[in-house]
């Protein structure tokens, strides 16, 4: 229920946003003329959602603060780890709620920017867009679970720390802008995302553990 | 082993990972200094490769075989690739070995080329430009529609409609048939600028290997069979109109050829090798400066250069030099205190991926000396499983420096 108001929130904003791509796109169309806006799409590099390179991660992270934070402060995840229930268990349960959120969240986002750039630009041009857009959303489903397992982190300097993991994991998805520029790159973000998964419980065990 | 030691591992993993990427890449900002080999160009006067680096030697400039010449003389021995400054300053030759030069033929010969593997290993344009090759007013401009290669056609989609036009895409799907052409086209490449003298279109390789070239005249189709293929089989093509219409552009063979895609005058097309060792597209990157008479070509990788000076009308090699890159500070300290070093860039690649950027067994060594320092100063007298005191000696032994610098950001668990 703490995450309703954030979750309405963002959906709203990634519509807004992918709505006012499409319209800044028809305006430069009309301005510069569409054969010079596909030149500078294929042959430079230009984003077709620019705006969407940090809003992915930032919706995402700011779902995983209201969901965690609370926990945290209100002294919520104490009482949770108190059922009789594996911590892992417990653990797994509010982080599949939190992706869970963020794909239908992001499947909203990619079918809608997909949809309104097929009607101005040709399918190849909108396949590059949606293959740099789905870098972004792994971006996203990695900053989840990596800000999960900072604020469930119960020491600071430890926290820190986390944080300078994390920004370093997240930062090897902004090397390369260009579209398909990690089509070789698949498995490493397959893995990197499942792997991000796990990282909040082992900050809960140590909470848990009370250390 | 339960899940508790598995994520713990997992994290600690992830953090070495991390850290022997950014660890040395941190150690390098500090201790780098640039390496570049000297710019080599041959001398129509000396008749040497010269090698000019004026940061290293301010008043010098020397030629292969070690003779020194002033920097004052530099445009006067190298009049080639100073004309401009010559002729400003009214020095410029009437004539070298027996051609009359002018500044407007110079600067029609005058050859600027430089290849990179990420030309070929990076992620390349979706679609191609076909632009008018004969414009009526004399200038290029984009001609309102983009082209993608599809299994059995070319097809020819408007920018402003997002629409295809059937009748250019079928007109030109015909012509490329007739001529021989069989789909999917496996490769294609073009110089989708409109800032150059001329438009030569594209080149493309069929299904069946040919090579072949196509370009718009007056909106209607040419489409040619180079018919190379029993010359070379094409890795790639790096296409180059040049000012006096010599050539298309440099082709890159299967077996690590190099030359250029010579016209000829019945109009046909010609392979000539440039006489210089065999290239490999992966690792190699190649500058070429020529003239109206020597062309220099530099080919270069992490490890070494090779220079060449070229005949411009034969491409036949009149003077070679070679040297080896020398291992700097940066180079010798990364041998020894880092095993390995991992990037997700490489200088040779355009893709993101896990590039093992060196490896040295030498840092091993001090691996193991560190490990030993770690067990006898931390872990000898502790009350810790043999177990997990053997698994700290084996893993400071493999990852070193980052090891231990990820070990501080990783919270203790039962491992340690």
């Amino acid at each position: 229920m703490k995450t309703k108001r954030c979750i309405a929130i963002v959906l709203l904003v990634s519509v807004l946003i992918s709505v006012y791509s499409y319209i800044n796109l028809r305006y430069e169309i009309r301005i510069n003329d569409a054969v010079n806006i596909w030149y500078a799409v294929i042959f430079q590099g230009k984003s077709l959602t620019p705006l969407m390179m940090y809003l992915l991660p930032l919706f995402a992270i700011m779902v995983s603060i209201v969901q965690f934070i609370p926990e945290m402060t209100d002294k919520r995840l104490k009482l949770t780890l108190h059922l009789p229930a594996k911590e892992i268990d417990i653990m797994l349960s509010m982080l599949l709620y939190g992706y869970t959120t963020l794909l239908i969240l992001y499947a909203t986002t990619y079918f809608l920017i997909f949809f309104l750039m097929l009607s101005l630009f040709s399918l190849d041009i909108v396949i590059g867009c949606m293959a740099q857009i789905s870098v972004w959303m792994i971006a996203g489903f990695i900053s989840y679970g990596l800000t999960a397992w900072i604020v469930l982190e119960p020491k600071w300097k430890y926290r820190i720390f986390n944080i300078c993991i994390a920004l370093t994991m997240i930062s090897v998805l902004y090397i390369n802008t260009l579209p398909l520029g990690y089509s070789y790159f698949k498995s490493g973000l397959m893995i990197t995302t499942v792997v991000s998964f796990f990282f909040p419980v082992y900050s809960c065990i140590r909470f848990k553990d009370g250390i | 082993m339960n899940y508790k030691r598995i994520i713990h591992l997992l994290i600690l993993f992830f953090t070495v990972l991390l850290s022997s990427w950014l660890v040395p890449a941190f150690v390098k900002k500090l201790t780098y200094k640039s390496q570049n080999f000297p710019l080599v160009y041959y001398s129509s006067i000396l008749k040497e490769l010269c090698l000019i680096d004026f940061r290293q030697d301010k008043d010098y400039f020397h030629d292969i075989k070690g003779n020194a010449y002033q920097r004052a003389k530099y445009d006067s021995l190298l009049p080639l690739m100073n004309y401009r400054q010559l002729a400003m300053n009214g020095d410029l030759p009437d004539s070298i070995d027996g051609y009359a030069i002018d500044v407007k033929t110079l600067r029609s010969k005058q050859i600027m080329f430089r290849f990179r593997p990420t030309d070929i290993f990076s992620p390349q344009p979706c679609m191609g430009v076909l632009l008018e090759s004969m414009p009526k007013r004399g200038i290029l401009t984009l001609p309102g529609d983009y082209f993608r290669m599809d299994n059995n056609q070319i097809t020819f989609i408007d920018a402003g409609s997002n629409k295809i036009n059937e009748a250019k895409s079928s007109l030109f799907t015909k012509e490329m048939k007739k001529k021989g052409v069989k789909f999917p086209i496996k490769h294609y490449w073009g110089n989708p600028t409109t800032r150059k003298a001329y438009d030569e279109g594209y080149f493309f390789t069929d299904s069946k290997g040919d090579f072949y070239h196509l370009k718009m005249i007056n909106d209607r189709p040419f489409v040619k069979n180079t018919m190379l293929d029993s010359d070379i089989k094409i890795r790639w093509f790096s296409m180059s109109e040049v000012m006096d219409k010599r050539f298309y552009g440099y082709i890159f063979g299967e077996n690590g050829e190099f030359g250029i895609l010579e016209s000829t005058e019945e109009g046909k097309y010609k392979f000539k090798k440039i006489d210089v060792r065999n290239i490999d597209v992966s690792k190699d990157e190649i500058t070429i400066l020529g003239n109206m008479l020597y062309w220099t070509v530099k080919i270069s990788d992490s490890k070494s250069m090779d220079a060449y000076g070229i005949d411009a009308m034969s491409l036949s090699a009149i003077s070679d030099y070679h040297i080896n890159k020398e291992d700097i500070f940066w180079d010798k300290l990364s041998k020894w205190i880092f095993p390995f070093i991992i990037s997700p860039t490489s200088p040779d690649n355009g893709f993101i991926n896990l590039y093992i950027e060196s490896f040295s067994a030498k840092a091993f060594w001090i691996n193991v000396l560190l490990a030993l320092f770690f067990y006898i100063a931390f872990y000898r007298k502790k009350n810790i499983e043999t177990k997990k005191k053997i698994f700290m000696l084996i893993f400071i032994s493999v990852t070193g420096i980052i090891g231990i610098f990820s070990l501080m950001f990783v919270p203790k668990n039962q491992i340690l």
